[in-house]
């Protein structure tokens, strides 16, 4: 492999990791039924219960 | 413990950061897309290490908010400890899941510019090896969260398990000074200023601020939930004790 092919690598794995790692969060918020300006929210004033 | 009413009344500042998850999500994807085209196609290659030499942008951005995730977690340890208020508890444990993203994201892109620069993927580097060892410290954080069921135990235990491990931060920064290593020592804060051009400094704090958007975005994600959990948890408790009082 090249220095290309590392670079490519790299920037993949990077993407892999944080993209699914976003998508598995979305995911469980949503199996844990938040609507997301709920989940947001927390009380509704911007303040954690 | 304070009760839930007392916890709604006091004010807990990192809660505001939910009010911003949308702008930050744009924002981080707006980020992630400039530094994407700056450091891929826009600066200029390094005329030693040729391609592989971009990995810089994205691999010391990961430590950075890897750092400040666990930086997080230790300030929120802390004050979970004199509190005892569990939001820091929620705090501290979001921080901690996203730590070890980031680190792990440092690890999987600092051998891949090893490999071509220095002809090993892996050598047991001061610096690679105190690394490792925070990597597997707070692994094994999440790994009590999972084991310990009693949520005021779990909150205690990791709270401490936050406090030590934060111990090994500064080391794993300082061992490219304390011991001779193959890692390349620090580059943007030294006594004569950063030690790279004007072009590629900004490319690399364009990606220290898309990176630091990101983790603000998952942490407000990661906040909600965990929120969501222990109010779900303290629900099924109360129902359970009523159940046992009939």
């Amino acid at each position: 492999m090249n220095g290309y092919g590392y670079l490519g690598a790299a920037y993949l794995a990077a993407a892999l990791l944080y993209g699914g790692y976003l998508l598995v969060l979305r995911r469980s918020e949503r199996a844990a039924n938040l609507p997301p300006r709920r989940a947001a929210s927390g009380t509704g004033d911007g303040r954690l219960r | 413990m304070a009760g839930t009413e007392t916890l709604a009344a006091k004010r807990f500042a990192p809660a505001g950061l939910l009010r911003w998850r949308r702008p930050l999500g744009l924002a981080a994807a707006a980020g992630m897309a400039a530094l994407a085209v700056t450091a891929l196609l826009l600066v200029a290659p390094d005329a030693v290490q040729g391609p592989p030499q971009r990995i810089f942008y994205i691999h010391v951005p990961s430590a950075w908010v890897g750092f400040l995730a666990l930086a997080v977690v230790f300030v929120a340890s802390v004050r979970y400890l004199v509190t005892g208020d569990p939001r820091h508890d929620d705090l501290a444990s979001a921080s901690a899941g996203l730590g070890v993203l980031f680190t792990t994201g440092v690890l999987l892109t600092g051998p891949l510019w090893a490999r071509p620069v220095w002809g090993a993927y892996w050598v047991w580097d001061p610096r690679l090896t105190s690394f490792f060892v925070l990597w597997l410290v707070y692994l094994s954080y999440l790994a009590l969260r999972r084991q310990v069921t009693d949520p005021v135990r779990r909150a205690r235990y990791s709270a401490v398990l936050g406090v030590l491990g934060f111990l090994d931060v500064p080391i794993v920064y300082m061992s490219v000074n304390w011991w001779r290593g193959m890692h390349p020592e620090q580059v943007v804060i030294t006594a004569d200023g950063p030690r790279m051009p004007a072009a590629m400094l900004a490319t690399l704090l364009l990606g220290l601020a898309a990176f630091t958007l990101f983790y603000l975005y998952l942490l407000a994600i990661r906040l909600g939930l965990a929120r969501a959990r222990r109010l779900a948890w303290a629900t099924d408790a109360t129902a359970a004790d009523m159940e046992g009082t009939r």
